[in-house]
């Protein structure tokens, strides 16, 4: 009796022994079939890269010459002069010409959050938008009038009033909107700079903000990333 | 059996170090079409991510001005190589999410406002994933993660190079198999903070410029 528990046992083993090395053999075999394939396709590709391109060969003298005129259209991209860069992951400013850096401020732009109205009918999300813009207005002791969720924020119903919405603080000495609603301004919470803590806005320190208006004309490109 | 696994997964990691060629970067004889690929990108105002395995870097444009470059620490290519060509950014997947906080608007406990710390609602730099995937238009994902620093990241990458040594060849076979090309690339920064960078840099629906032959 024990003598045939234990031929058993061994008859299971081996067939378990059989079966596990079928399924690895198979997974092996798969591997192999993918990594053939991906050879495979890498050699079909060099050997026939770009056919594109190779339609496209003519003489040395053309192609340069092409290069030169897409090489122009590219520049006419570009901006002329100075240009107002602003990194939101870095909370940087910079105003630049070319690649060189004129000067650099540190910035508060959009926290990221959502506001959502009472009852959930409005939301507003506080990002700073991104691409390019341009200096649309310059405002010297600019008056914020306080949008519905300045109210919602703090937990109070907008009112009908149209007085008790200006803010003649909040914005600091100077802003420069760059369209939407959305403005380079003074800040009254300097402590903040460096932080995504705004509402969208880019909020600059007074000695920064009053070189960033003196620097920027109306026109001037806005590149935010 | 344990020689089997052990024989396999030293075959995988052989088979991935010879197939993980060095991609090539855009030659100048394809600085035509780059022009021309980027000139389309130049019309829009989005910004737009440029991978190029020439230069080893990735750099955020607008309207073809470099606003942010990183120099990479590699940039590896597995399956049929991109080639010069602009994908949409369909889907990025992160380790951890980048939750936003919703503020319901309801009557404020001042008092309980006062004692929050600041940091705690605001979405920041370092608040983004190190270690993400990228999913692409036409089936390319990419993957990002930052060089190895210290023995538990480098054991991280590690088991991340067995793991895409066994799983790549069977998501070939399986493209393959639905008649589909399968493209994966591997991006290597040099630190988190660049790896971090990269993902806030490129909201879902930036046009990625490919530049890996």
């Amino acid at each position: 009796m024990a003598k045939s528990k234990n031929s058993g046992k061994k008859s299971y083993r081996k067939k378990a022994l059989i079966l596990g090395s079928a399924i690895a053999g198979l997974f092996i075999l798969l591997e192999i079939a993918g990594y053939g394939i991906e050879i495979m396709g890498r050699r079909r590709h060099s050997q026939f890269a770009d056919p594109e391109i190779a339609e496209k060969k003519k003489t040395e003298r053309e192609i340069r010459n092409l290069e030169k005129r897409l090489e122009s259209r590219m520049a006419a991209y570009k901006p002329r002069g100075e240009y107002i860069a602003i990194d939101t992951a870095e909370n940087k400013l910079s105003i630049r010409t070319g690649e060189r850096i004129i000067l650099e401020a540190v910035v508060s732009c959009g926290s990221g959050e959502i506001l959502q109205d009472f009852g959930g009918a409005r939301r507003w999300v506080f990002d700073t938008p991104r691409g390019v813009y341009e200096v649309q207005s310059k405002l010297v002791n600019p008056t914020w009038i306080k949008p519905d969720w300045a109210f919602i924020e703090e937990g109070e119903k907008p009112p009908s009033n149209f007085n008790a919405r200006i803010d003649n603080d909040s914005l600091g000495s100077y802003a420069l909107g760059f369209g939407d609603g959305y403005f380079i301004h003074g800040t009254l919470y300097t402590r903040l700079l460096g932080r995504n803590v705004t509402h969208g806005c880019v909020r600059v320190g007074d000695k920064d903000l009053k070189a960033v208006f003196d620097r920027a004309k109306i026109g001037t490109r806005v590149y935010i990333f | 059996m344990n020689k089997i696994l052990k024989g396999m997964g030293i075959g995988a990691i052989l088979c991935l170090a010879m197939c993980s060629a060095r991609p090539r970067g855009a030659s100048s004889e394809d600085g035509i079409q780059a022009l021309e690929t980027e000139i389309e990108l130049a019309k829009n105002k989005q910004a737009y991510l440029i991978l190029d395995a020439g230069n080893n870097t990735a750099e955020i444009r607008i309207k073809g001005l470099v606003l942010k470059k990183w120099d990479l620490a590699k940039i590896g290519v597995w399956g049929k190589p991109p080639g010069v060509r602009t994908v949409k950014l369909v889907r990025r997947t992160g380790w951890s999410a980048m939750d936003r906080t919703v503020l319901k608007a309801e009557a404020r406990d001042d008092e309980a406002a006062e004692t929050k710390d600041i940091g705690d609602e605001l979405l920041e730099l370092e608040d983004m994933p190190s270690r993400y995937g990228f999913q692409l238009e036409e089936e390319i994902a990419i993957s990002v993660r930052p060089a190895s620093k210290g023995i538990f990241l480098a054991l991280r990458n590690l088991a991340g190079n067995i793991g895409r040594g066994i799983g790549l060849p069977l998501k070939t076979l399986w493209s393959s198999i639905r008649k589909k090309s399968f493209t994966k690339i591997t991006v290597v920064t040099k630190s988190k903070n660049e790896a971090k960078a990269i993902f806030w840099s490129c909201p879902e629906g930036t046009p990625v410029y490919l530049k890996i032959k």
